[in-house]
């Protein structure tokens, strides 16, 4: 068993073998061995750990895959448990991301990822700046002129 | 009297697309989406425009046509593998800003078909590209000469030349002599109607 602590102090017990799904966790568990320390993770708070361990856990069985970086990038292959675990608000899904990242869970923030990568499929610029709350900073000359200087990449 | 210490050159907030996340992650997500959804995000803000001209997001790219072809499109396409300007309406000269602006190292993969250009360009691609595998001129049919696609025979696997009509004999010859014939594992000829049997000769083996 491993303990682990989040940001505000809240203290989560867990297998070996789910905390393991994370690299950090998996190098420091080799590195001090058998413990009963708590582990503190001060970037990251309870409700969010709380997801990270579900992910963990219903993944724990899954192989260690190596993705090659040149390999095809596709979004849409999502499974439904996981796309499932994605349906949260966006302040949650970024946090998870910013989890995973921190945490070395790969094939978490590949799923974040995608996640977000398909919010943004299928919106004109406007739509993507009300999902993602964003100001446009183009006055709009600006925003024409990168329209325009990218005509010879774009389908008609 | 200039105060630089505090401002940081790339990660700062007002350079991330999303303020939240840092830019390496934004350029994981954008990975995910294909060109047309790319164009699509540069418009969303300055910070976006800038992150989605990272050369790592334009291996693959397809050109639709020549508008607005600059010196940025050539800053984006610094490291692309594959390039595809099938039926775009370039010429010449376009191919020569095209293959001139680039390293050249980094072109695998090049469609130039069903455009007007002639011997020049394949003059280009042949000094310019040294590591290209796949080269597609199929329509081309101004070209007569691709002598100069000898210097890619190193790595050049697939050439399709069909229906490039005015293809002249005797330059395909030294193409698939033995220096070229290794590796290159297919050649389309179909629709060259200028070719008479005698370059057949040479090719047995491929």
């Amino acid at each position: 068993k491993v303990k682990l602590t989040s940001s505000e102090g809240t203290e989560f017990i867990i297998d070996r073998k789910v905390a393991e799904k994370s690299v950090l966790l998996k190098n420091m568990l080799e590195d001090v061995g058998e413990s009963d320390m708590a582990i503190p993770l001060p970037n990251v708070t309870g409700p969010i750990l709380n997801k990270v361990i579900d992910y963990c856990t219903h993944h724990q069985d899954d192989p260690f895959v190596s993705q090659e970086d040149d390999s095809k990038k596709v979004s849409d292959d999502i499974d439904d448990w996981d796309a499932e675990f994605c349906k949260v608000d966006q302040g949650t899904l970024f946090e998870l991301i910013l989890s995973a990242n921190y945490l070395d869970i790969k094939p978490l923030l590949d799923l974040t990822c995608k996640t977000v990568a398909n919010m943004i499929k299928g919106k004109t610029p406007d739509e993507i700046r009300k999902t993602f709350n964003i100001i446009n900073d183009f006055t709009p000359e600006e925003e024409e002129h990168v329209r325009k200087e990218n005509e010879w990449c774009e389908e008609r | 009297m200039e105060q630089t210490t505090s401002s940081t050159i790339s990660n700062n907030n007002s350079d991330r697309p999303f303020p939240t996340l840092p830019n390496e992650i934004t350029l994981l997500i954008l990975s995910y989406l294909n060109q047309q959804t790319r164009i699509k995000i540069l418009r969303v803000s300055k910070a976006f425009r800038n992150i989605v001209y990272t050369p790592t997001l334009w291996r693959e790219t397809i050109v639709y046509n020549t508008r607005g072809f600059g010196s940025e499109a050539l800053e984006i396409l610094k490291r692309v593998h594959s390039l595809s300007a099938r039926a775009s309406g370039l010429d010449d000269e376009f191919v020569r800003k095209l293959v001139m602006g680039l390293p050249g190292q980094s072109l695998r993969v090049l469609d130039l078909s069903v455009n007007d250009i002639t011997d020049k360009t394949v003059f280009y691609i042949g000094n310019h590209c040294p590591n290209l595998q796949k080269l597609f001129l199929e329509g081309c049919e101004e070209i007569t000469d691709i002598k100069p696609l000898i210097h890619l025979s190193t790595h050049l696997n697939t050439l399709i030349l069909s229906y490039c009509s005015e293809l002249l004999d005797f330059t395909i010859a030294d193409l698939v002599s033995p220096v070229l014939g290794e590796n290159l594992s297919k050649l389309d000829l179909d629709g060259c109607h200028r070719l008479t049997d005698g370059w057949v000769l040479p090719m047995k083996g491929m």
